[in-house]
Protein backbone atom coordinates (compact mmCIF):
# COMPACT_ATOMS: atom_id res chain seq x y z
CA UNK A 1 0.00 0.00 0.00
CA UNK A 2 2.73 2.05 0.78
CA UNK A 3 4.13 1.93 -2.32
CA UNK A 4 1.63 2.25 -4.54
CA UNK A 5 0.94 5.40 -2.36
CA UNK A 6 4.51 6.58 -3.34
CA UNK A 7 4.19 5.94 -7.01
CA UNK A 8 1.31 8.04 -6.88
CA UNK A 9 2.57 10.93 -4.79
CA UNK A 10 5.54 10.79 -7.48
CA UNK A 11 3.57 10.45 -10.13
CA UNK A 12 1.36 13.15 -8.85
CA UNK A 13 4.68 15.19 -8.26
CA UNK A 14 5.72 14.80 -11.74
CA UNK A 15 2.70 15.50 -13.90
CA UNK A 16 1.24 18.33 -12.42
CA UNK A 17 4.15 20.30 -11.82
CA UNK A 18 5.43 20.12 -15.47
CA UNK A 19 7.90 22.45 -15.66
CA UNK A 20 7.78 24.10 -12.61
CA UNK A 21 10.46 23.80 -10.40
CA UNK A 22 9.64 21.80 -7.30
CA UNK A 23 9.18 18.36 -7.10
CA UNK A 24 9.94 15.10 -5.09
CA UNK A 25 12.55 13.08 -5.26
CA UNK A 26 13.04 9.57 -4.84
CA UNK A 27 15.70 6.97 -5.65
CA UNK A 28 17.20 3.64 -4.96
CA UNK A 29 20.67 2.66 -5.51
CA UNK A 30 22.06 -0.14 -4.68
CA UNK A 31 25.40 -1.80 -5.30
CA UNK A 32 26.34 -3.86 -8.46
CA UNK A 33 28.57 -6.11 -9.77
CA UNK A 34 31.44 -5.12 -12.43
CA UNK A 35 29.96 -8.38 -14.22
CA UNK A 36 26.70 -6.30 -15.06
CA UNK A 37 27.90 -2.85 -16.15
CA UNK A 38 27.70 -1.80 -19.82
CA UNK A 39 30.72 -1.96 -21.21
CA UNK A 40 31.21 1.33 -22.46
CA UNK A 41 30.88 2.51 -18.77
CA UNK A 42 33.56 -0.07 -17.62
CA UNK A 43 36.05 0.97 -20.68
CA UNK A 44 35.81 4.76 -19.59
CA UNK A 45 36.30 4.40 -16.09
CA UNK A 46 39.39 2.00 -16.38
CA UNK A 47 41.09 2.99 -19.42
CA UNK A 48 41.01 6.58 -19.36
CA UNK A 49 43.71 7.07 -17.09
CA UNK A 50 42.11 9.68 -15.04
CA UNK A 51 41.93 6.99 -11.87
CA UNK A 52 45.17 6.49 -9.69
CA UNK A 53 46.29 2.72 -9.18
CA UNK A 54 44.85 2.56 -5.67
CA UNK A 55 41.38 4.30 -6.56
CA UNK A 56 38.71 1.89 -5.77
CA UNK A 57 35.75 2.19 -7.78
CA UNK A 58 32.29 0.85 -6.62
CA UNK A 59 29.53 0.84 -8.75
CA UNK A 60 25.81 1.57 -8.41
CA UNK A 61 22.06 0.98 -10.06
CA UNK A 62 20.03 4.19 -9.43
CA UNK A 63 16.42 3.79 -9.98
CA UNK A 64 14.37 7.02 -9.76
CA UNK A 65 11.12 8.97 -11.06
CA UNK A 66 13.94 9.69 -14.05
CA UNK A 67 14.94 6.11 -14.88
CA UNK A 68 17.13 3.67 -14.07
CA UNK A 69 21.07 4.63 -14.16
CA UNK A 70 24.66 3.13 -13.70
CA UNK A 71 26.92 4.93 -11.20
CA UNK A 72 30.74 4.90 -10.62
CA UNK A 73 31.76 6.45 -7.05
CA UNK A 74 35.93 6.82 -5.95
CA UNK A 75 37.31 9.05 -4.16
CA UNK A 76 40.86 10.27 -5.25
CA UNK A 77 42.74 12.82 -3.80
CA UNK A 78 40.45 13.42 -1.15
CA UNK A 79 37.35 14.92 -3.40
CA UNK A 80 34.36 12.31 -4.23
CA UNK A 81 33.43 11.68 -7.08
CA UNK A 82 29.99 10.47 -9.04
CA UNK A 83 30.00 9.75 -12.74
CA UNK A 84 26.90 8.67 -14.09
CA UNK A 85 26.08 6.43 -17.16
CA UNK A 86 22.86 5.53 -18.66
CA UNK A 87 21.56 2.21 -19.09
CA UNK A 88 23.51 1.35 -22.34
CA UNK A 89 26.80 2.69 -21.28
CA UNK A 90 26.36 6.52 -22.45
CA UNK A 91 28.47 9.09 -20.34
CA UNK A 92 25.68 11.02 -18.36
CA UNK A 93 27.66 13.10 -16.09
CA UNK A 94 30.21 13.72 -13.63
CA UNK A 95 29.67 15.21 -10.05
CA UNK A 96 32.47 16.20 -7.88
CA UNK A 97 31.63 17.17 -4.26
CA UNK A 98 33.10 20.20 -3.08
CA UNK A 99 32.83 22.89 -0.40
CA UNK A 100 30.59 25.45 -0.56
CA UNK A 101 33.57 28.21 -0.65
CA UNK A 102 34.33 26.65 -3.87
CA UNK A 103 30.85 28.25 -5.77
CA UNK A 104 32.39 31.43 -7.95
CA UNK A 105 30.98 34.17 -5.65
CA UNK A 106 28.78 35.54 -8.01
CA UNK A 107 26.82 32.40 -8.69
CA UNK A 108 26.74 32.10 -5.10
CA UNK A 109 25.12 35.84 -4.37
CA UNK A 110 22.49 34.54 -7.13
CA UNK A 111 22.20 31.14 -5.45
CA UNK A 112 21.28 32.70 -2.34
CA UNK A 113 18.75 35.07 -3.27
CA UNK A 114 17.24 32.11 -4.69
CA UNK A 115 17.16 29.81 -1.46
CA UNK A 116 16.31 33.18 1.07
CA UNK A 117 13.23 33.15 -2.01
CA UNK A 118 12.08 29.92 -1.78
CA UNK A 119 13.08 28.75 1.93
CA UNK A 120 12.22 30.62 4.99
CA UNK A 121 15.20 28.94 6.70
CA UNK A 122 17.97 26.98 5.15
CA UNK A 123 21.70 25.39 5.32
CA UNK A 124 22.93 24.20 3.00
CA UNK A 125 24.43 20.39 3.49
CA UNK A 126 26.24 19.40 0.44
CA UNK A 127 27.81 20.80 -2.39
CA UNK A 128 28.69 19.32 -6.26
CA UNK A 129 30.26 20.42 -9.22
CA UNK A 130 28.35 18.84 -12.32
CA UNK A 131 29.99 18.44 -15.13
CA UNK A 132 28.22 17.85 -18.74
CA UNK A 133 30.34 16.95 -21.91
CA UNK A 134 31.92 14.49 -24.21
CA UNK A 135 33.94 11.88 -22.82
CA UNK A 136 37.01 13.90 -23.84
CA UNK A 137 35.97 17.05 -22.21
CA UNK A 138 35.19 15.27 -19.17
CA UNK A 139 38.06 13.40 -18.69
CA UNK A 140 39.92 16.88 -19.21
CA UNK A 141 37.71 18.32 -16.74
CA UNK A 142 38.92 15.32 -14.22
CA UNK A 143 42.53 15.50 -15.06
CA UNK A 144 42.86 19.48 -14.46
CA UNK A 145 39.87 19.51 -11.94
CA UNK A 146 38.05 22.40 -13.15
CA UNK A 147 35.58 22.59 -16.04
CA UNK A 148 37.40 22.09 -19.66
CA UNK A 149 36.29 23.87 -22.85
CA UNK A 150 32.82 22.82 -23.81
CA UNK A 151 31.88 21.14 -20.86
CA UNK A 152 28.94 22.90 -19.10
CA UNK A 153 29.12 23.13 -15.07
CA UNK A 154 26.10 23.60 -13.11
CA UNK A 155 25.97 23.00 -9.06
CA UNK A 156 23.94 20.40 -7.45
CA UNK A 157 23.23 21.71 -3.93
CA UNK A 158 21.43 19.67 -1.12
CA UNK A 159 19.82 22.32 1.92
CA UNK A 160 18.12 21.18 4.98
CA UNK A 161 15.15 23.74 4.75
CA UNK A 162 11.72 24.88 5.94
CA UNK A 163 9.22 25.92 3.76
CA UNK A 164 5.98 27.01 6.22
CA UNK A 165 5.58 24.00 8.82
CA UNK A 166 7.51 21.81 6.37
CA UNK A 167 10.99 21.07 7.14
CA UNK A 168 12.34 18.49 4.96
CA UNK A 169 16.27 18.20 2.92
CA UNK A 170 15.83 19.79 -0.70
CA UNK A 171 18.41 19.30 -3.51
CA UNK A 172 18.48 22.10 -6.14
CA UNK A 173 20.09 22.59 -8.95
CA UNK A 174 21.96 25.64 -10.42
CA UNK A 175 23.60 26.66 -13.75
CA UNK A 176 27.12 28.25 -13.56
CA UNK A 177 25.11 31.58 -13.66
CA UNK A 178 23.37 30.60 -10.41
CA UNK A 179 20.30 30.48 -12.71
CA UNK A 180 17.69 27.52 -10.65
CA UNK A 181 17.26 24.61 -13.07
CA UNK A 182 15.60 22.48 -10.67
CA UNK A 183 14.48 21.77 -7.23
CA UNK A 184 12.98 18.54 -5.82
CA UNK A 185 12.14 17.59 -2.12
CA UNK A 186 13.84 14.56 -1.31
CA UNK A 187 12.21 11.97 0.14
CA UNK A 188 13.56 11.42 3.61
CA UNK A 189 14.57 7.78 4.88
CA UNK A 190 12.58 7.08 8.46
CA UNK A 191 14.69 8.04 11.27
CA UNK A 192 12.39 5.94 13.80
CA UNK A 193 14.66 2.72 13.75
CA UNK A 194 17.61 4.79 15.13
CA UNK A 195 15.64 6.91 17.41
CA UNK A 196 13.25 4.85 19.53
CA UNK B 1 32.09 4.08 12.27
CA UNK B 2 35.55 3.44 12.84
CA UNK B 3 34.88 5.40 15.74
CA UNK B 4 32.44 4.00 16.84
CA UNK B 5 33.79 0.91 16.55
CA UNK B 6 36.37 1.60 18.62
CA UNK B 7 34.40 2.84 21.42
CA UNK B 8 32.14 -0.53 21.22
CA UNK B 9 35.17 -2.19 21.56
CA UNK B 10 36.13 0.17 24.72
CA UNK B 11 32.86 -1.08 26.21
CA UNK B 12 33.69 -4.38 25.50
CA UNK B 13 36.79 -4.15 27.39
CA UNK B 14 35.19 -2.65 29.89
CA UNK B 15 33.31 -5.79 30.51
CA UNK B 16 36.57 -7.62 30.67
CA UNK B 17 37.03 -5.54 33.54
CA UNK B 18 34.84 -8.83 35.09
CA UNK B 19 34.96 -9.73 38.78
CA UNK B 20 34.35 -13.48 40.14
CA UNK B 21 31.50 -11.38 42.30
CA UNK B 22 30.01 -9.71 39.47
CA UNK B 23 26.48 -11.05 38.63
CA UNK B 24 25.61 -11.60 35.25
CA UNK B 25 21.56 -12.04 33.84
CA UNK B 26 20.85 -13.96 30.06
CA UNK B 27 17.99 -13.96 28.33
CA UNK B 28 15.73 -12.43 25.54
CA UNK B 29 14.52 -9.31 24.84
CA UNK B 30 11.30 -9.01 22.27
CA UNK B 31 10.31 -5.57 21.25
CA UNK B 32 7.07 -4.77 18.87
CA UNK B 33 7.51 -1.05 17.70
CA UNK B 34 4.80 0.93 16.15
CA UNK B 35 5.14 4.38 14.34
CA UNK B 36 2.20 6.22 12.84
CA UNK B 37 2.55 9.77 11.15
CA UNK B 38 0.14 11.61 12.33
CA UNK B 39 1.14 15.12 9.60
CA UNK B 40 4.26 16.68 8.68
CA UNK B 41 5.86 17.54 11.37
CA UNK B 42 4.02 14.55 14.25
CA UNK B 43 4.48 11.45 14.90
CA UNK B 44 3.85 8.44 17.17
CA UNK B 45 5.54 5.91 18.57
CA UNK B 46 4.18 3.13 20.53
CA UNK B 47 6.61 0.21 22.05
CA UNK B 48 5.94 -3.04 23.37
CA UNK B 49 8.93 -4.81 25.22
CA UNK B 50 8.73 -7.94 26.85
CA UNK B 51 12.12 -9.37 28.87
CA UNK B 52 12.51 -13.44 29.37
CA UNK B 53 15.28 -14.63 31.52
CA UNK B 54 17.17 -18.17 30.65
CA UNK B 55 19.71 -17.70 33.01
CA UNK B 56 20.74 -15.76 35.97
CA UNK B 57 24.14 -15.97 38.67
CA UNK B 58 27.50 -15.20 39.89
CA UNK B 59 30.34 -15.43 37.19
CA UNK B 60 32.09 -17.48 40.60
CA UNK B 61 29.42 -19.87 39.74
CA UNK B 62 27.08 -18.85 42.96
CA UNK B 63 23.33 -18.68 42.76
CA UNK B 64 22.98 -19.95 39.46
CA UNK B 65 19.59 -19.85 38.55
CA UNK B 66 18.74 -21.73 34.96
CA UNK B 67 14.53 -21.51 35.42
CA UNK B 68 12.98 -19.75 32.82
CA UNK B 69 10.98 -17.19 33.37
CA UNK B 70 8.96 -13.57 32.42
CA UNK B 71 10.68 -10.71 34.10
CA UNK B 72 8.64 -7.66 32.93
CA UNK B 73 6.51 -6.09 30.61
CA UNK B 74 6.55 -2.58 29.15
CA UNK B 75 4.07 -0.33 27.12
CA UNK B 76 5.01 2.98 25.90
CA UNK B 77 3.85 5.65 24.04
CA UNK B 78 5.55 8.58 23.14
CA UNK B 79 4.97 11.81 21.20
CA UNK B 80 7.20 13.23 18.61
CA UNK B 81 7.28 16.67 16.98
CA UNK B 82 10.02 17.49 13.79
CA UNK B 83 12.23 20.56 14.93
CA UNK B 84 14.06 20.06 11.13
CA UNK B 85 15.05 17.96 8.80
CA UNK B 86 16.82 15.79 11.30
CA UNK B 87 16.09 17.03 14.64
CA UNK B 88 13.18 15.42 16.49
CA UNK B 89 11.31 16.50 19.81
CA UNK B 90 9.74 13.93 21.77
CA UNK B 91 8.05 13.47 25.09
CA UNK B 92 6.22 9.96 26.36
CA UNK B 93 5.14 7.71 28.78
CA UNK B 94 5.86 4.36 30.10
CA UNK B 95 4.38 1.58 31.96
CA UNK B 96 5.98 -1.30 33.69
CA UNK B 97 4.29 -4.83 34.89
CA UNK B 98 7.19 -6.42 36.87
CA UNK B 99 6.46 -9.16 39.40
CA UNK B 100 2.99 -7.57 40.34
CA UNK B 101 4.57 -4.23 41.01
CA UNK B 102 3.06 -1.51 38.68
CA UNK B 103 5.66 1.22 37.47
CA UNK B 104 5.35 4.56 35.73
CA UNK B 105 7.59 6.42 33.94
CA UNK B 106 7.97 9.86 32.27
CA UNK B 107 10.25 10.13 29.19
CA UNK B 108 11.53 13.49 27.04
CA UNK B 109 14.11 13.51 24.74
CA UNK B 110 15.86 15.19 21.57
CA UNK B 111 17.39 13.80 18.66
CA UNK B 112 19.39 14.22 15.70
CA UNK B 113 20.17 12.28 12.49
CA UNK B 114 23.06 12.88 10.53
CA UNK B 115 23.29 10.96 7.01
CA UNK B 116 26.55 11.15 6.00
CA UNK B 117 27.36 9.07 2.53
CA UNK B 118 26.94 5.75 3.69
CA UNK B 119 26.16 5.72 6.84
CA UNK B 120 23.64 7.21 8.89
CA UNK B 121 24.23 8.43 12.79
CA UNK B 122 21.99 9.49 15.44
CA UNK B 123 22.50 11.36 18.41
CA UNK B 124 20.01 10.97 21.46
CA UNK B 125 19.89 12.61 24.74
CA UNK B 126 17.42 11.38 27.30
CA UNK B 127 15.69 11.58 30.44
CA UNK B 128 13.19 10.21 32.23
CA UNK B 129 11.47 9.56 35.24
CA UNK B 130 10.13 6.39 37.66
CA UNK B 131 7.83 6.14 39.97
CA UNK B 132 8.38 2.31 41.47
CA UNK B 133 6.38 1.41 44.77
CA UNK B 134 8.88 -0.69 46.26
CA UNK B 135 11.72 2.01 45.19
CA UNK B 136 13.15 5.16 45.85
CA UNK B 137 12.57 8.06 42.74
CA UNK B 138 15.08 7.31 40.09
CA UNK B 139 16.27 10.13 37.28
CA UNK B 140 18.05 9.14 34.45
CA UNK B 141 20.52 10.95 32.10
CA UNK B 142 21.08 8.98 28.93
CA UNK B 143 22.81 9.87 25.59
CA UNK B 144 23.22 7.32 22.49
CA UNK B 145 24.97 7.53 19.45
CA UNK B 146 23.18 4.85 16.86
CA UNK B 147 25.20 4.19 13.48
CA UNK B 148 23.25 2.27 10.32
CA UNK B 149 25.18 1.11 7.50
CA UNK B 150 23.18 -0.01 4.27
CA UNK B 151 24.71 -3.63 3.40
CA UNK B 152 24.13 -3.06 -0.18
CA UNK B 153 23.65 0.99 -1.49
CA UNK B 154 24.44 4.22 0.19
CA UNK B 155 21.10 4.22 2.34
CA UNK B 156 18.91 1.29 3.18
CA UNK B 157 15.76 1.26 1.03
CA UNK B 158 13.18 -1.51 1.11
CA UNK B 159 14.32 -4.87 0.38
CA UNK B 160 17.70 -4.79 1.60
CA UNK B 161 19.54 -5.64 4.81
CA UNK B 162 21.57 -3.46 7.19
CA UNK B 163 23.55 -3.25 10.05
CA UNK B 164 22.62 -0.96 12.92
CA UNK B 165 24.69 -0.62 16.29
CA UNK B 166 23.86 1.62 19.59
CA UNK B 167 26.18 2.90 22.15
CA UNK B 168 24.62 4.77 25.27
CA UNK B 169 25.44 5.47 28.47
CA UNK B 170 23.29 6.19 31.54
CA UNK B 171 23.93 8.43 34.28
CA UNK B 172 21.05 6.73 37.13
CA UNK B 173 19.94 8.77 40.37
CA UNK B 174 18.41 7.07 42.94
CA UNK B 175 19.26 7.41 46.90
CA UNK B 176 23.30 7.05 45.11
CA UNK B 177 24.52 7.47 41.71
CA UNK B 178 25.49 4.59 39.34
CA UNK B 179 27.06 4.50 35.99
CA UNK B 180 25.55 2.00 33.23
CA UNK B 181 26.50 1.19 29.71
CA UNK B 182 24.78 -0.29 27.14
CA UNK B 183 25.45 -1.51 23.03
CA UNK B 184 23.15 -3.29 20.99
CA UNK B 185 24.68 -4.01 17.72
CA UNK B 186 22.06 -6.45 15.28
CA UNK B 187 21.14 -6.67 11.57
CA UNK B 188 18.38 -5.79 10.35
CA UNK B 189 15.88 -5.83 6.96
CA UNK B 190 13.75 -3.17 5.87
CA UNK B 191 10.72 -5.24 4.29
CA UNK B 192 9.16 -3.66 1.13
CA UNK B 193 6.24 -2.36 3.15
CA UNK B 194 9.02 -0.52 4.88
CA UNK B 195 8.53 -2.56 8.29
CA UNK B 196 11.89 -3.85 9.87
CA UNK B 197 13.16 -6.71 11.57
CA UNK B 198 16.01 -6.57 13.90
CA UNK B 199 18.06 -9.58 15.13
CA UNK B 200 21.04 -8.93 18.02
CA UNK B 201 22.37 -9.01 21.01
CA UNK B 202 21.87 -6.20 23.89
CA UNK B 203 24.67 -6.03 26.22
CA UNK B 204 24.06 -3.51 29.58
CA UNK B 205 26.71 -2.95 32.01
CA UNK B 206 25.20 -1.99 35.11
CA UNK B 207 26.45 -0.35 38.28
CA UNK B 208 30.00 0.30 35.56
CA UNK B 209 33.42 0.40 37.08
CA UNK B 210 32.02 -0.29 40.54
CA UNK B 211 33.40 -3.38 42.70
CA UNK B 212 30.32 -5.53 41.79
CA UNK B 213 28.63 -5.01 38.56
CA UNK B 214 25.93 -6.44 36.64
CA UNK B 215 25.96 -7.63 33.02
CA UNK B 216 22.91 -8.26 30.91
CA UNK B 217 23.12 -10.35 28.14
CA UNK B 218 20.11 -9.97 26.25
CA UNK B 219 19.02 -12.01 22.30
CA UNK B 220 17.46 -8.95 21.00
CA UNK B 221 14.50 -9.23 18.54
CA UNK B 222 13.36 -6.08 17.18
CA UNK B 223 10.20 -5.45 15.06
CA UNK B 224 9.24 -2.15 13.47
CA UNK B 225 5.80 -1.42 11.99
CA UNK B 226 5.42 2.45 10.07
CA UNK B 227 1.14 2.47 10.17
Amino acid sequence: MRNVLKIALIGFAFFSTGTCLSQVKYEREYRIKKDTIAENACVFIHQSEFLEEKTRVKWYREESEDGTSTEAKFKQNVKRYSIEFDETGKLQDVELEIDESEIPVETMKKISVILERNFDRWKIKKVQRQWIGSEIEVIESINKEYAADGVEENFEIVIKGKVGNEKNYYELLFDQTGELMRQQRIVEQSSDILIF
Amino acid sequence: MRKLQVISVAVLLFAGRLSAQDVYRFGATPVLNLNAKLNSNYSINAKLDNRLIFQTGAFNGENLNTAYRFERQDAEVVLANKLSANTKVAGGYMIRFESGRVIHRLMQQVSFTQPLSTIRFAHRIKADQTWDPDEAFELRLRYRLGAEVPLFGTQVDPNELYFKSTLEYLARFQAGFENELRTTPTLGYLAPNENAFELGLEYRYGKAFEAMSDHGFWLYFGYYVRI
